[in-house]
């Protein structure tokens, strides 16, 4: 029964997430598949997010901005994300005047930003990234 | 009556031993153990111009806030750069504005450090992609911003970082309302405490202005050598390490006779 039981939780917490996100357009899939309107719009001169290794792209997502960074290995995007602090600011050392309260997911390839508090936007985005390991108040 | 006054005694030792740990201030909003290296006080960091007609007002003004500290003054200088490019100068702030796109920030402060801690270089930048909008285009956005990013440059964090409680009366506090009230426009007593704190030492060179690297030093003197790290073999090993401006670190082996 303990086993059952076991096998039974470890299942019922698999994500429902794609295998595998190792670029934009995979990311654009599975916002699409869940529903969402997608727009790229455009890649960020390194300058604009110059706390990240890799310049990233605009994507309109449902409406609103989030910024995608794909790296060239997991590793990379770890060494990213490890600079994030957990409120998002700051960035390695870099401080930042978010606009709106920060979210930053991590997901294989990809660091994903998004800054704003729409309640579906925050919910959308965990469906296909799970929960942000970033975020501000 | 003995057992009184001995307890009335642990009391007051335990009293003064509070009194003696507690910081002289309240400030406690350091970034790290960032800082900008220098060898007296006040110091002066120059703030490079890249700025637009629109933000030359805000920088003269954040300038002469932060020039109230007692440890530090600021001087706007030409530019050094472009606004889009933001390239930093060493020893120095370059203070930059353009529309950088739909980053998600209003400004962004970044900072160089050497040997772990010593500021060598920073920039600022604002972003117009966002101050052009009629939501954030107001002398208050404007100001808290620069404000901030200028105050981070020399080593200052947020005091709060929840942008909807009770202003703290200091740009250095996230906000909705910039003009509060209070208004979070300037500095405030806490932010000027904490530099003091910040730069109650000195440091065995200066990084602040250093616009070329300086040649090493000759270490000819104990003077020169930096900070005592280590101690051996009954003091007669000592090991020293100095910071250089140009990123080096020098470390001293000595073996006293």
């Amino acid at each position: 029964m303990v086993c059952a039981a076991v096998a039974v939780s470890a299942c019922a917490a698999a994500p429902t997430q794609p295998t595998e996100l190792v670029s934009v357009d995979a990311l654009v899939r599975s916002l699409e598949e869940q529903g969402a309107t997608v727009t790229r719009a455009g890649s960020f001169p390194q300058s604009s997010h110059s706390y990240f290794s890799v310049a990233g792209e605009r994507l309109v997502v449902n409406g609103e901005d989030v910024a995608v960074f794909a790296y060239p290995s997991v590793d990379r995007a770890v060494g990213d994300a490890a600079k994030v602090s957990p409120t998002g600011s700051p960035i390695g050392q870099t401080q930042i005047s978010w606009m709106d309260t920060p979210h930053v997911y991590k997901r294989d390839r990809l660091i994903v930003l998004y800054v704003g508090h729409s309640a579906g936007q925050l919910k959308l985005l965990a469906a296909v990234l799970g929960p942000p390991f970033a975020e501000g108040r | 009556m003995i057992s009184t006054s001995r307890k009335s005694a642990g009391l007051l030792i335990v009293a003064l031993t509070v009194l003696a740990f507690q910081p002289s201030t309240s400030a406690h909003h350091r970034w790290r153990k960032y800082h900008w290296a220098r060898q007296s006080n006040p110091f002066s960091v120059k703030l490079g111009k890249n700025l637009s007609s629109a933000w030359t007002t805000y920088l003269t003004s954040a300038s002469a806030d932060w020039s109230n500290s007692d440890v530090l003054n600021t001087t706007t200088v030409t530019g050094g750069t472009t606004g889009a490019t933001c390239a930093p100068t060493s020893g120095r702030v370059e203070v930059c504005n353009a529309a950088y796109g739909s980053t998600g920030w209003l400004g962004v402060a970044q900072i160089w450090i050497t040997g772990g801690s010593h500021i060598t270089q920073g920039t600022v930048k604002v972003n117009d992609t966002y101050f052009n909008q009629a939501q954030y285009n107001t002398p208050s956005w404007r100001q808290l911003v620069m404000c901030q990013e200028v105050g981070h440059t020399f080593g200052l964090d947020h005091q709060d970082e929840n942008f909807n409680n009770a202003n703290l009366g200091t740009c250095m506090d996230y906000t909705s309302n910039p003009d509060g009230p209070p208004s979070n426009l300037s500095p405030n007593a806490h932010d000027y405490e904490e530099l003091d704190i910040i730069y109650s030492h000195f440091d065995s060179f200066t990084s602040v202005g250093a616009s070329t690297p300086q040649a090493s030093p000759a270490l000819n003197n104990p003077s020169e050598w930096g900070q005592l790290v280590k101690v051996a073999h009954g003091g007669k090993t000592q090991i020293f390490e100095r910071d250089l401006p140009n990123g080096q670190r020098v470390v001293t082996f000595v073996i006293w006779a």
